[in-house]
């Protein structure tokens, strides 16, 4: 039986019905049309399903759709501020990171609540980070480039009194 | 995959739900193992009691004299990124850095991991050898505690009954010169499941010479996680050479009950068992040489 459930998504308060079986992943995606994060395995191996829920990394394939009614989540459509893509997302696309392109939205989530944590990450605290986002494309090397790239700007920004997100 | 589903808020009306269910519900804390179960109809169920959000299930505390307190629904993570957890119980730490990926250490709970009762279960073999007890409550509504090592009755089952309900693991804050250590073997470093694990703690005299007490654990090579009593036999009240820890890990191997499977063979497994417990008591004695303390962040 269909139930209404509310969500905070993005700053923003959504209703949705739907089972409580559903994935907060597929209401994302079917109820709500944020088709960004994307379903790779539904089994919380690869990661390219990643949203912060309070403020936390999660695979949102394995999060039951009432287990995030009222919480925050946030998906890699907030990144972006009028169409200027985030820091993370561009350097992506500028270091090479990005190729097939299905990881890329759970990736950059990943190193989103890594640099919302932690803004000056090491190479190991990077590649720690995105363990559980699977890229079979590029070999995760120039996507840890990305990510160190976008620290540096982001604090760069940050230190000339612009938002770093 | 389609089920019931249930929010209670306190441990009665959860107990009575589960009750009632006559055994075809089964309480959610993270999700992470029995979800997957459900969608594979490796399990059935026909109703989810969602335990987190009882009052108090989710805290954990760690608190100098106090111990480490979990409440059964605690996030893995909560306690992976706790300075004290990592200084006073690394053992632990070493385990839960392994499970999943750190999106599922956001959700994953201790408790849930010890109430799925698999032999490979990561955080078992670190409680056991860190003295942790196990709080529940049984069909009947008491509360009961027992060690952890003896919280399992075979691969998938525990103590607990079809409304039975485990509430929080406590650890005593360990002894001076303690030191201890975990260990698992996986083809690949992250998102894999044991072929094999190990954790041991060791307590050292005060001039680190002897072994004054010593707890080793395995995971993965027998129906649950199990003690291995007689290396530990071999190993206490003598000093820590590492003949002695490799005899121990002689010693463990034969203690151990593997099967063959996809991951990996029987003689395999032992052939593991073997050298991750001369590593985690090799690690353990350092440790507790050097205080107790965990040289990871």
């Amino acid at each position: 039986m269909k139930q209404r459930y509310v969500l905070r998504v993005n700053g923003r308060g959504m209703e949705a019905a739907a089972e409580a079986h559903e994935s907060l992943l597929d209401v994302l995606r079917e109820n709500l049309r944020l088709t960004g994060s994307k379903k790779g395995c539904n089994e919380a191996e690869c990661g390219s399903c990643t949203v912060l829920l309070d403020g936390r990394p999660v695979v949102s394939c394995l999060v039951l759709v009432p287990d995030a009614a009222d919480r925050d989540v946030v998906t890699i459509e907030a990144l972006a501020t009028d169409g200027v893509p985030h820091p993370i997302q561009r350097q992506m696309v500028e270091q090479g990171g990005v190729q097939c392109g299905y990881c890329t939205p759970g990736m950059i989530m990943s190193a989103y609540a890594l640099l919302l944590d932690n803004p000056d990450p090491t190479d190991d605290e990077i590649r720690f980070a995105i363990s559980g986002n699977i890229c079979r494309c590029t070999g995760y090397g120039k996507i840890v480039k990305a990510v160190r790239a976008a620290a540096v700007e982001m604090k760069g920004q940050a230190g000339n009194g612009g938002a770093a997100s | 995959m389609r089920f019931d589903y249930f929010e209670p808020d306190s441990l009665d009306e959860a107990a009575d739900l589960l009750r009632e269910g006559g055994g075809t519900r089964k309480p959610l804390a993270g999700g992470t193992d029995i979800v997957i179960q459900l969608r594979r109809r490796a399990a059935r169920c026909e109703g989810l009691v969602n335990l987190k959000r009882i009052p108090g299930l989710a805290d954990w505390s760690c608190a100098r004299g106090d111990g480490l307190h979990i409440g059964a629904c605690t996030p893995m993570r909560d306690l992976e990124t706790a300075a004290a957890v990592a200084g006073g119980y690394p053992s632990l730490c070493e385990a839960i850095r392994v499970v999943g990926s750190l999106q599922l250490r956001n959700i994953a709970s201790v408790g849930g991991n010890l109430c799925n009762a698999s032999p490979s279960a990561d955080t078992a073999p670190p409680l056991m050898v860190l003295d942790a007890m196990a709080s529940y409550r049984t069909d009947d509504g008491a509360e009961q505690s027992l060690p952890v090592e003896d919280f399992f009755a075979g691969p998938g089952t525990s103590v607990l009954g079809s409304a039975g309900l485990l509430l929080s693991v406590d650890l005593p804050e360990p002894a001076p010169h303690t030191g201890d250590a975990f260990e698992r073997f996986t083809p690949r470093s992250a998102m894999d499941i044991a072929i094999a694990s190990a954790a041991a703690s060791v307590t050292l005299d005060a001039e680190g010479q002897r072994v004054e007490a010593v707890r080793i654990a395995l995971g993965a090579v027998a129906p649950t996680p199990i003690r291995a009593v007689r290396a530990e036999e071999r190993v206490v009240e003598k000093e820590p050479t590492p003949d002695l820890l490799e005899q121990a890990g002689a010693v463990a191997m034969e203690e151990c009950s593997p099967i063959d499977d996809i991951r990996g063979t029987a003689a395999y497994r032992k052939e593991l068992v073997r050298i991750l417990v001369r590593r985690v008591l090799r690690r353990a004695v350092e440790r507790a040489r050097d205080g107790g303390r965990t040289e990871t962040p």
